[in-house]
């Protein structure tokens, strides 16, 4: 083989390293930090490291490949990457199946929801056995047994299909599920296993699940995955776009391929949780209640409703109230009837996932007597930013189109949180740099909180000036190509003995993606009338958020100088609302009450976007930070 | 003298420094120079090297828009003097200029329409989520050389396509050069849409701009 080296794209993640021409795009990926699920350790059998070759030319599908792949995939340029080798420079595509999910996504939250009073309830009772002396329907039957509980409920169709055999396999003992007066679920009354909910955050990037005991509230099980609708693009508008110019996809909007992709991964994920838990009375029958949040787009594809109005002005949301569909219409893997709650959007840009956000960050404010007069402002930082502000017992919000910088996307060694990502960076007065990775290996690239860190202490440290341009004072600084560089690790410390560097494009990436959202959060105070120190807290939510160094992100100007102590970073904070609307009705009456009484601020058209997004391009005055 | 004054202005550009701009403009017109020469030997001179570094990836945004800002600075200064003396800044052509319907992206337009100006063009500036009658009824009535039609969204680049259509069943085509850009913006798109002209960036809009005007 010729002894040459070749550069290999890794999309979506937006990876680039070189390769030397005897390794194959499976070590690629691992030189580059990227984690492609690889069962069998790459001799070709396991099938799970399957990637679509965008461009270039590789070595021809070996057997293994051709026993894989059928025809027309082969034609689609589907390899296994252990055994692919690169003939010329490559692009390929990594599906989301194909990612291991060892990916920092946060699906933590630190608080628990305390109140526990879900909407779905349960009552076993023994059922009278039918004999010659009793010949009422089993149906009637079952109906006697409950009333002590529940009169005149509703039955689904899937549910009196099943009370025949049901009521006989179990010896006529049986628990019953009802969603409200609905009957929704039968089982044997024993095992009495428990009854589970899901809770499910779809963002534009990545989906967090939870499945939990909705009798204690206990999360038994956790799991979070990319989003797989990335494949038709990163953001929002351009799987919109995707939709519009696949006009055979766009005649069917409950069953276009975005769709059956989001709910094809749920349902992995509610597998993959199943198995977790470990324990044989419980399986898929148990899954009784969901709450499903997301923003509006990400909403509408989950519920199979046209986005196309979504992807232009004035960004009009198909439905906005709050949704009950049954699982069995959307294809989810639970309990066929089990109603899948969707809280109410806010608009086009602010979905049902910010006002779950709200629930644990401004509510608590909101409804306490002694502090509904604070000044608070939530912010969950994401590809699309959405923001809310509470101020004389009134709430207003934005959304900015952040963009996806902070997942490490269009930074030249950006990456997403995962093992050898540097997420910490520090500039000492001696020049000399510091920082930490993930798992503690060897860097291979630089994640959004590293990205974030390393600006700052840059900025700090008089190596960059307030637009952003490299001041060249530092032995790390170079030029390449007309280009300003600071090497952050050099070639012979990093995991795949390139140089890490961060160059002056991705420093005006991070000016755009903080510029954004410092603009939503000025606007928001202009709306209210308010200066920065007239907030009472200052509430981070989302993954990128929980990490970032808040002192960092405030010297770059993404935050306005507060004192710490008002700041507070919570996790995901849509993933606990959801939860809380999984374990409590009330949350959800008053999740309703919230969206309707929020004031939303169109941030594109607003007179001063422009001017506050182009001062928040630039870094702020020094002197401020102190 | 005069040279180190322009070569002041150019540079405080440059170096995106509108304070420096301003002082230097200053410092030019107590030395008795013309206002229309401060901005065609010192301003112009500045703000194409700002647009040629930004062109190539040295520059970016926040340079292009220091600059413009110090451009803005100057013109305070510049333009009560033009107006005493009754001079008026020579006209490179009349450009009509906005963002498509549905779309209502601002920056990247107001950055050519900046360049434009700079760089002598008269711009008239529809704003954004212009209907497509508005641009066809305006064309009637103010006659522009060059209609530029931006889209930053690839959901809304598709009104490109229809404005020229519209332009045509108006009868106007061909009494207007229309160029088009904006992120999802490609020359094969512009082709494709029977555009006149296409720019990947706001100082590429004023090449193609000249040359559009003297074909």
């Amino acid at each position: 083989m010729d002894s040459k080296y070749y550069t290999i794209h890794l999309q979506p993640i937006g990876r680039r390293i070189q390769i030397h021409s005897n390794q194959s795009l499976l070590e690629a990926a691992q030189l580059a930090g990227v984690e492609i699920n690889s069962i069998c350790g790459g001799v070709g059998v396991c099938e799970s490291c399957r990637v679509r070759l965008v461009k270039g030319e590789l070595s021809p599908p070996t057997i293994d490949e051709e026993n894989s792949f059928s025809a027309s995939e082969i034609q689609q340029g589907f390899r296994l990457a252990c055994q692919a080798y690169p003939l010329s420079d490559i692009i390929i595509d990594i599906p989301p199946e194909s990612l291991s999910t060892s990916q920092r996504l946060q699906l933590e939250s630190q608080q628990k929801p305390s109140e526990i009073d879900p909407i779905v309830h349960r009552n076993s009772v023994k059922v009278s056995a039918p004999s010659i002396n009793d010949l009422r329907s089993d149906l009637s039957r079952l109906r006697d047994a409950l009333k002590p509980f529940c009169e005149n409920f509703v039955v689904d169709y899937g549910i009196l299909q099943k009370i025949p055999s049901l009521c006989r396999t179990s010896n006529w003992s049986i628990q019953a599920i009802f969603h409200d007066k609905k009957l929704i679920q039968i089982l044997p009354a024993t095992p009495k296993s428990k009854i589970l909910g899901l809770a499910v955050d779809i963002g534009t990037t990545k989906v967090a699940a939870y499945l939990v005991d909705l009798e204690t509230g206990v999360i038994l099980s956790q799991a979070g995955s990319m989003n797989p609708q990335i494949a038709f693009g990163e953001d929002v508008i351009s799987r919109i776009s995707y939709l519009i110019t696949h006009p055979e996809q766009k005649s069917r909007p409950g069953n276009n391929l975005l769709h059956q992709r989001i709910i094809d991964g749920l349902n992995k994920l509610i597998d993959k949780m199943l198995s977790e838990i470990n324990d044989s009375s419980l399986s898929y029958e148990n899954i009784v209640d969901a709450v499903v949040v997301g923003n509006t787009a990400m909403h509408h594809l989950f519920a199979g409703f046209s986005v196309e109005q979504l992807g232009i002005s004035p960004y009009v949301p198909a439905v906005s109230e709050a949704l009950y569909i049954s699982a069995k219409e959307l294809g989810l893997n639970i309990a066929p009837a089990a109603q899948i709650y969707l809280p109410p959007n806010i608009a086009g840009y602010v979905g049902a996932d910010h006002v779950a956000m709200l629930l644990p960050t401004i509510y608590p404010y909101y409804s306490d007597p002694q502090r509904k007069s604070s000044t608070v402002m939530a912010i969950d930082i994401g590809t699309n930013t959405e923001i809310s502000l509470l101020h004389n017992q009134k709430i207003i919000s934005c959304s900015c189109a952040s963009g996806p910088a902070f997942e490490g996307a269009h930074i030249q060694f950006g990456m997403r949180a995962a093992p050898g990502a540097i997420e910490k960076v520090q500039i000492t007065p001696e020049n000399n740099i510091l920082y930490k990775t993930i798992a503690d290996q060897a860097p291979v690239g630089i994640c959004g909180s590293g990205i974030l860190d390393a600006i700052a202490e840059m900025y700090t440290a008089n190596l960059l000036d307030a637009k952003g341009m490299f001041l060249n004072n530092h032995p790390n600084i170079r030029i390449q190509n007309r280009n300003m560089e600071f090497v952050l690790v050099p070639a012979e410390k990093s995991g795949h003995h390139q140089d890490i560097v961060l160059t002056r494009r991705d420093v005006n990436e991070i000016q755009l993606a903080k510029g954004a959202i410092r603009a939503g959060i000025n606007i928001l105070l202009m709306e209210a009338n308010l200066q920065p120190q007239d907030l009472d807290a200052f509430i981070i939510a989302g993954a990128f958020g929980t990490y970032i160094d808040v002192k960092n992100a405030m010297k770059i100007g993404m935050f306005p100088f507060l004192p710490l102590e008002k700041c507070q970073q919570i996790g995901n904070a849509a993933g606990l609302g959801a939860r809380q609307m999984l374990l409590s009705k009330r949350y959800r009456q008053i999740a309703s009450e919230l969206a309707n009484q929020i004031q939303y601020i169109e941030l594109s058209n607003h007179p001063k976007f422009s001017d506050e997004f182009s001062k928040s391009l630039f870094f702020p005055s020094k002197e401020l930070s102190n | 003298m005069s040279q180190e004054i322009f070569a002041k202005l150019t540079n405080s550009l440059v170096d995106g420094d509108p304070d420096a701009t301003f002082e230097a403009t200053k410092e030019a017109l107590a030395a008795g120079i013309e206002p229309m020469a401060i901005i065609k030997e010192g301003l112009i001179p500045g703000i194409n090297i700002v647009g040629e570094k930004f062109s190539c990836g040295e520059y970016f945004l926040p340079d292009l828009i220091i600059a413009a800002d110090g451009m803005q600075k100057a013109m305070t200064l510049l333009e009560p003097e033009l107006l005493k003396r009754q001079q008026a800044i020579e006209s490179a052509g009349t450009v009509l200029l906005g963002t498509v319907k549905g779309d209502i992206h601002e920056i990247g337009k107001s950055l050519v329409g900046t360049m434009l100006t700079a760089n002598g063009f008269k711009v008239h500036d529809l704003g954004v989520d212009v209907p497509t009658e508005t641009f066809v009824a305006k064309v009637q009535e103010m006659k522009p050389d060059i209609l530029g039609l931006s889209a930053l969204l690839t959901t809304t680049m598709v009104m490109q396509r229809e404005v020229i259509k519209a332009l045509a069943e108006a009868g106007i085509r061909d009494k207007v050069k229309v160029m088009v850009g904006g992120a999802p913006v490609t020359r094969s798109w512009a082709e494709e849409i029977g555009a006149d002209g296409y720019a990947e960036d706001a100082m590429g809009a004023v090449q193609i701009a000249r040359q559009l005007v003297s074909k």
